[in-house]
């Protein structure tokens, strides 16, 4: 099979809050391609953890989806019955949380968890068992039958979240959300479990949606890039496009912002000029446009439709119209 | 955890010793002379001389500090000034009353109340939830010794179902639960409102914790959820609640016993207070805070035990 494992289309999003309605995602448009890592990038509040919650449709109680479509593994992912949408989430579906210290149930011990996810399936509780203690292997956890008698609260946070990886593998998803992972990570850590996602991807032939906003872990492992900022997709194409031309000012910024690509010698990190706009009322303008160095009248009036710039390569903006290739 | 256990025992003893001295003064406190008190004032002189003798009170301070706790540590809670029976046997004859007067009081509360609460969490602000608020509210602030009287108004009185006095024939298993019902209603009621509360509010909390919704994520049933991922941690607050809730249902039981003229601890010690039967109510008041202070480290064992957190802390 060949395809989009998730196809989301022109969606948004509302919260309601007691201060009024917050619009966190907006008209975004993401494939995920069968067998690809697909990288979600922006800064904290772009919307990157809504989007991924979207998919495992697992949103707060306060949320509105108000426009759009989302093919997930070919059905109608909005209008599929709840009791439908349980039956995906852990086998065809998984998700890895940003903070493994609080994702586990602190009064079950690992084998019980692991145990518990496994319920569907017909085999031996021997069986389940032995399957649970190999996945704990797979993630580099030693002594793993003995790992399985113990509680969450006698791990690192590191390896929780390896433990989180193991459970999560456990039924071989066909796409993995793997929302800031590494986040909680020191960078040893941080390189094992990208080491370890790769190979994941070449043994199961899933797709994994990365959610981070570290663009060197983003360069490293992920086949695609999306840009969010301020819960609308301003870019979004094949990696090596992203960081080597990228067309949006906001991607350029970011990319230009990386500590790990200054190469001169400096005591000050480059900023972003300006905050993240205020999600509660959204100008009719370009959203980047009050922080945009480039800016231009249009962009203070109407909002840019996406543009495609290349193969899978789109941005929204004004200053790419017209040079389409 | 063994360690844990004793640390927690010897508080417990140590609770048990200073009340004991407590109730000691108490006795010295009294103005007047205890043998006058406790004959009255037309008592004769030699019997005066005969009681003071008796109860030790010719010997120094230290030295009937150290008879008392002697005594006690031997489970000698001295003799009864009426019937010279042992005040330990007349203890352990009323204990199991009051024993199974709180078991089937906080039982039913329990058994109401936790589930109720569980339900409140899960359906918030539906019909239900409301409706326990508000019965709540007022449950937990309606005494138990009101309730019992108006208990004792329409179901004995004016419906004729249920009987009102003792505790059933002695060995008719039947007839004493048919007496334990209304005691046990009135002692338990305010706790239903209390529990169910509390229960709701841990829940809530517990329910919106990241491994939920990752147990959710992994497509957990939601029953399965509620029961061994959210109520198991949402429960051990209610632990070292019911165990704080045995002091109160101590007091209460006082009232509850009174009314219903149950035998029991709490009756003990308001009849001997009455007739100024010092050894029996000095016993009685010791065996309820033995009880209640063994109550505070089972319930912190019992946690321990429950919560993985906890026991890798010790």
């Amino acid at each position: 099979m060949s395809g989009n494992v998730a196809a989301i289309r022109d969606l948004s999003i509302r919260f309601d809050t007691q201060q009024g309605p917050v619009y966190p995602l907006r008209n975004v448009d993401v494939d995920v391609p069968r067998g690809q890592i697909v990288g979600i990038v922006g800064e904290s509040g772009s919307g990157k953890s809504t989007l991924a919650l979207a998919l495992m449709r697992l949103l707060p109680g306060n949320a509105v989806v108000t426009g759009g479509e989302v093919e997930l593994l070919g059905k109608d992912l909005l209008k599929l019955p709840a009791e439908e949408m349980r039956g995906l989430r852990g086998t065809r579906l998984a998700m890895i949380f940003q903070d493994p210290m609080t994702s586990l149930n602190p009064v079950r011990s690992i084998g019980q968890q692991m145990l518990d996810i496994q319920y569907r399936s017909p085999a031996s509780r021997a069986e389940k068992i032995a399957k649970a203690a190999d996945a704990l292997k797979r993630v580099g956890i030693p002594d793993a039958r003995e790992q399985l008698k113990r509680y969450p609260a006698e791990f690192s946070g590191g390896m929780r979240q390896r433990i989180c990886i193991a459970m999560s593998l456990l039924q071989k998803p066909e796409l993995l959300i793997a929302d800031e992972i590494t986040t909680a990570l020191d960078v040893t850590l941080e390189a094992q479990v990208l080491h370890l996602l790769r190979e994941l991807r070449a043994e199961l032939k899933g797709s994994i949606l990365f959610i981070s906003h570290n663009l060197g872990a983003v360069a490293e492992i992920c086949d695609r890039v999306v840009v969010l900022y301020a819960g609308e997709v301003v870019e979004q194409g094949p990696v090596f496009e992203i960081f080597d031309r990228p067309q949006h000012p906001y991607t350029r910024a970011l990319v230009e912002c990386d500590p790990a690509r200054i190469e001169t010698t400096t005591r000050e990190l480059p900023v972003i000029p300006g905050d993240v706009p205020n999600l509660r009322s959204i100008p009719r303008s370009c959203i980047f446009a009050a922080r945009c160095a480039e800016v231009m009248e249009v962009c203070r009036r109407d909002r840019p439709p996406p543009t495609v710039i290349g193969k899978g390569h789109s941005a929204r903006c004004h200053l790419l119209e017209g040079v389409e290739s | 955890m063994l360690l844990y256990a004793l640390q927690r025992t010897g508080l417990a003893i140590l609770i048990c010793i200073t009340s004991m001295v407590m109730l000691f003064s108490a006795l010295k406190l009294i103005p007047g002379d205890p043998a006058t008190i406790m004959l009255g004032a037309r008592a004769s002189a030699e019997m005066k001389a005969r009681i003071t003798e008796e109860l030790g009170l010719n010997d120094p301070i230290p030295v009937q500090l150290a008879t008392f706790f002697g005594r006690i540590l031997q489970g000698n809670l001295g003799t009864d000034m009426w019937s010279q029976r042992p005040v330990t046997q007349i203890v352990l004859d009323n204990l199991p009353y009051t024993l199974v007067l709180i078991a089937a009081g906080l039982g039913w509360a329990a058994l109401i109340g936790i589930p109720l609460g569980c339900y409140s969490a899960i359906r918030r602000n539906s019909f239900i939830d409301k409706f326990t608020a508000v019965i709540s509210v007022g449950t937990i602030s309606i005494p138990s010794f009101v309730v019992a009287i108006y208990l004792i108004l329409f179901f004995a009185i004016e419906l004729g179902w249920l009987p009102v006095i003792g505790a059933g024939e002695r060995g008719d298993y039947l007839d004493q639960a048919v007496h334990l019902i209304m005691p046990a209603f009135a002692l338990g009621l305010g706790w239903v409102g209390y529990l169910s509360r509390i229960v709701r509010a841990s829940m809530l909390e517990v329910m919106g914790e990241n491994h939920i919704r990752t147990a959710r994520a992994f497509g957990l049933p939601e029953y399965r959820i509620v029961k061994s991922y959210a109520l198991r941690i949402a429960i051990l607050p209610t632990i070292t609640l019911l165990a704080v809730a045995i002091g109160g249902l101590l007091s209460s039981a006082v009232f509850v016993e009174a009314i219903f003229a149950r035998p029991g601890i709490g009756k003990l010690i308001v009849d001997a207070a009455n007739m100024r039967n010092f050894p029996v109510v000095q016993g009685g008041v010791l065996t309820t805070v033995a009880l209640f202070a063994l109550a505070m480290p089972i319930s912190d064992i019992l946690i321990a035990w429950l919560d993985p957190r906890v026991r890798a802390t010790l």
